[in-house]
């Protein structure tokens, strides 16, 4: 269909390095259930993070959006996407937050976002359109992949097979 | 009957042999592998020509000929419920006192201490019942067995409900429902006989068509659980090349398998394969044929069911709706 897709973002063996090193730094190896990890990165980013639920079907191409006031983050997902692809948008977004990443000057001027986030919080989402948003996005395209690799190892390392006792007990 | 018996004797037997690795390896396999070996001695000696063949070449063990598939069903049953509770909630599960079985059976032995013993008379529990003895130790074990097979049903649901949604469970389930029927139904067939009246030959035969085919449910679902335990690795490989394919047919990169590795890596890998293909769907650069959208369908349902802890956002906090 194509050959000039263009990641919105970059993972190479920097990030992967990179992003091992602060996986470790947090002993986030020792998380076992969400719970534990949705209190690893509020200890981590020293504030609450609520998670909200839009149906603002202009939120089209950001699939997870993270915003940061003073004493509070917030993690907007989209109603109609399937859950296993909510909660890598929010995984994404922890990721984000673990690092302590800046926020991104583009999303705000999407109309959707603005409408979204109160004025003046910092954003930053997960974006994971093609060539137009990745140009657009190019400086942060290191930032993503720091945070989408990180998603990738939060959920690996969150993978609790419902059938993993069943096969120790019965199996 | 001794066909049946038997047959279901050497369905537990082969789970039995199939298990030894798995429960060489795993400490948290011992229970329902007791309950394999415990069930097999029980069933096969509800033979009748074993048993009379045991009891005219050991005349002297003939009591415990008689007493020992009582005992060896209230193990194998307490067992299967230990297991079934440690499948529903792994993290809290506590072994509950082996007093409550042990109990049942010092209850049997004793009480049958005190039949006075015809032991190739037929059918053994029925003409007994006309001794208290005899309908006394039969009760204690149908209320035994009957309260091991609804705790069975109880937990068993509980890890369904829980997320372990195996058809294994829903056997087990179903399998303990039947058996624990059975079993309140003995009152109705024994205390007639005591009494000096006969129950229907009807009960007799609902006896027959609950008890059994509850057990078969019962051993079919031990097969089930090793089975799937050994095919999912296979069946995930192919899911999963499926939806690569989705993506490597259009020229749009797969994962790069880096984070895949370890243990449950093909669980991770349909997983992730799925949030590729979402995000490309996103963009708009992917249209999935019919084929494809049956073949992602699939996958999600499978992931939905399977991994919770990537699927269920209520796990993580509050959300609030906007």
């Amino acid at each position: 269909m194509n050959g000039d897709h263009i990641e919105p973002w970059e993972i190479n063996d920097r990030i992967r390095a990179r992003v091992s090193e602060v996986f470790e730094q947090y002993d986030l190896s020792s998380i076992t259930t969400p719970a534990e990890l949705m209190q690893r990165v509020q200890d981590i980013h020293g504030k609450p993070v609520i998670v909200d639920i839009t149906s603002d079907r202009d939120i089209s191409s950001t699939t997870a959006l993270w915003w940061d006031l003073e004493d509070e983050a917030h993690v907007l997902l989209r109603d109609w996407d399937e859950p296993y692809y909510q909660v890598r948008g929010l995984h994404h977004e922890f990721a984000h937050m673990i690092f302590n990443h800046p926020g991104c000057t583009a999303l705000p001027n999407q109309e959707a976002v603005s409408r979204a986030v109160p004025e003046g919080a910092v954003v930053r989402g997960r974006t994971p359109l093609g060539p137009s948003i990745a140009a657009l996005l190019s400086g942060d395209r290191q930032i993503e992949g720091e945070a989408e690799y990180l998603s990738s190892l939060l959920a690996r390392q969150l993978l609790r097979p419902s059938y993993t006792a069943s096969d120790r007990v019965f199996g | 009957m001794n066909i049946v018996v038997t047959g279901l004797a050497g369905l537990f037997a082969l789970v039995a042999i199939a298990r030894l690795p798995s429960v060489i390896r795993q400490r948290e396999a011992r229970a329902s592998y007791i309950t394999t070996c415990f069930a097999t001695l029980a069933l096969l000696l509800l033979n009748m020509d074993l048993v009379h063949f045991l009891i005219r070449e050991f005349p002297w063990a003939a009591g415990a000929v008689r007493v020992s598939p009582f005992i060896f069903g209230v193990i194998s049953l307490w067992f299967l419920g230990e297991a079934a509770a440690q499948g529903a909630d792994p993290d809290t599960y506590k072994r509950s006192s082996i007093w409550a079985p042990a109990l049942w059976c010092a209850a049997i032995v004793i009480v049958f201490l005190f039949v006075k013993l015809d032991p190739l008379v037929e059918p053994f529990t029925v003409t007994h019942s006309q001794q208290f003895a005899g309908l006394a130790y039969t009760l204690i074990y149908y209320t035994a067995a009957g309260w091991c097979t609804a705790r069975i049903t109880v937990r068993a649901s509980r890890a369904f409900r829980a997320g372990s949604r195996g058809p294994g469970y829903v056997l087990l389930a179903v399998g303990g429902l039947l058996m624990s029927a059975a079993c309140a139904l003995q009152y109705a067939l024994l205390v007639p006989v005591y009494l000096g009246s006969e129950a229907p030959q009807e009960l007799h035969q609902l006896f027959n068509l609950l008890f059994f085919p509850g057990a078969l449910l019962v051993v079919t679902a031990l097969q089930l659980f090793p089975l799937s335990r050994r095919t999912r690795p296979l069946r995930l490989t192919r899911m999963a090349a499926r939806l690569r394919g989705i993506l490597t047919t259009r020229g749009l990169p797969a994962t790069d398998g880096s984070a895949h590795a370890g243990d449950d890596g093909e669980a991770y890998e349909v997983y992730a394969l799925l949030v590729r293909i979402e995000d490309f769907s996103t963009q708009g650069r992917l249209t999935l044929t019919d084929r494809e959208q049956k073949q992602v369908r699939t996958a999600r349902r499978w992931v939905s069911r399977s991994l919770p802890t990537l699927t269920d956002l209520s796990a993580y906090s509050t959300t609030a709706q906007h």
